[in-house]
């Protein structure tokens, strides 16, 4: 197994070992990672690609329910990763946290655009009635909701925690809004976000 | 026990999801820094989080994989040009 190592030592977050990617026998960390996209490396867009394709692409779907939207975005997600590398810092979080929010505004800015607001006008279907101010995080009905839930019950991951991860995590809402949308007391939110990414670990780890 | 209080306090979750001010953190990235333990406990929860988010994926189309590649040379081309 090769270790690829020719990068600047100083990318690597402080204090928290690098995470480390498996891809096609070589072993590529986040630093080196972030160098071959800086250095417009092909194969670092495959490993990116590999890596994280079906998590952005799971996020925009959360908020745009619909996978022709999801195909567009995920290229405007991506070319904006490669446009704006140079200001990912990394003692300001992960790689994965800085890609998530870049998506999580794409998806946001989209849905505020002019162009969506137009088929909202001339098309009555349900999956185009999301409301980017008040998401309903509890509706089911949907085939993303279900096909969740059926993630989380496999995990054993309990759906009190997994919704307010979600709209904490994944919709970028705060502790307060959170607790407005669930209609729970504040201190419950804030107790489960911390048990709930807890259990996460723990889940994984098994 | 100072390190095994602030790795129980649940300050590292709220860094993870990103509910933390600038200023707090700092002190959490300080505290990572000084104590190896804090840092490795921050990257099980920040992973963990990775993979809950790529339990989301849905298999789609592999040509997309494509078109993002391409998408991303003609943006180096605009670039460059």
């Amino acid at each position: 197994m090769n270790t690829t190592s020719n990068y600047p030592s100083q990318l690597t977050p402080p204090g928290a070992m690098p995470a480390v990617y498996e891809h096609n026998g070589t072993v590529v960390d986040t630093a080196t990672l972030v160098w071959m996209i800086k250095s417009k490396n092909e194969r670092g867009f495959h490993i990116l690609y590999d890596k994280y394709c079906g998590a952005l692409y799971g996020i925009l779907l959360k908020f745009l329910r619909r996978k022709d939207l999801a195909d567009d975005l995920l290229q405007d997600v991506f070319v904006k990763i490669w446009k704006h590398i140079d200001a990912f810092d990394p003692s300001r979080g992960t790689l994965f946290t800085w890609m998530l929010n870049i998506a999580r505004n794409q998806a946001i800015d989209y849905l505020r655009s002019s162009r969506y607001q137009q088929q909202l006008l001339h098309v009555n279907n349900e999956q185009f009635s999301l409301d980017t101010d008040y998401i309903d995080a509890t509706a089911s009905s949907s085939s993303m909701a279900e096909f969740k839930d059926l993630q989380n019950k496999a995990l054993g991951f309990d759906a009190k925690y997994a919704e307010v991860i979600d709209l904490i995590f994944f919709y970028g809402y705060t502790h307060e809004q959170t607790a407005r949308i669930l209609k729970l007391p504040l201190g419950t939110v804030k107790t489960r976000a911390r048990k709930g990414l807890g259990l996460l670990k723990t889940l994984y780890r098994q | 026990m100072i390190e095994n209080d602030y790795i129980t306090s649940g300050i590292l979750q709220d860094y993870c999801l990103g509910l933390l001010a600038d200023e707090d953190q700092r002190k959490v990235e300080a505290m990572c820094n000084a104590y190896p333990q804090a840092a490795r406990e921050l990257q099980l929860l920040q992973q963990a989080l990775e993979k809950y988010a790529g339990s989301d994926a849905i298999r789609h189309r592999n040509e997309l994989r494509r078109d993002v590649w391409e998408a991303i040379k003609k943006l180096w081309e605009e670039e460059s040009s």
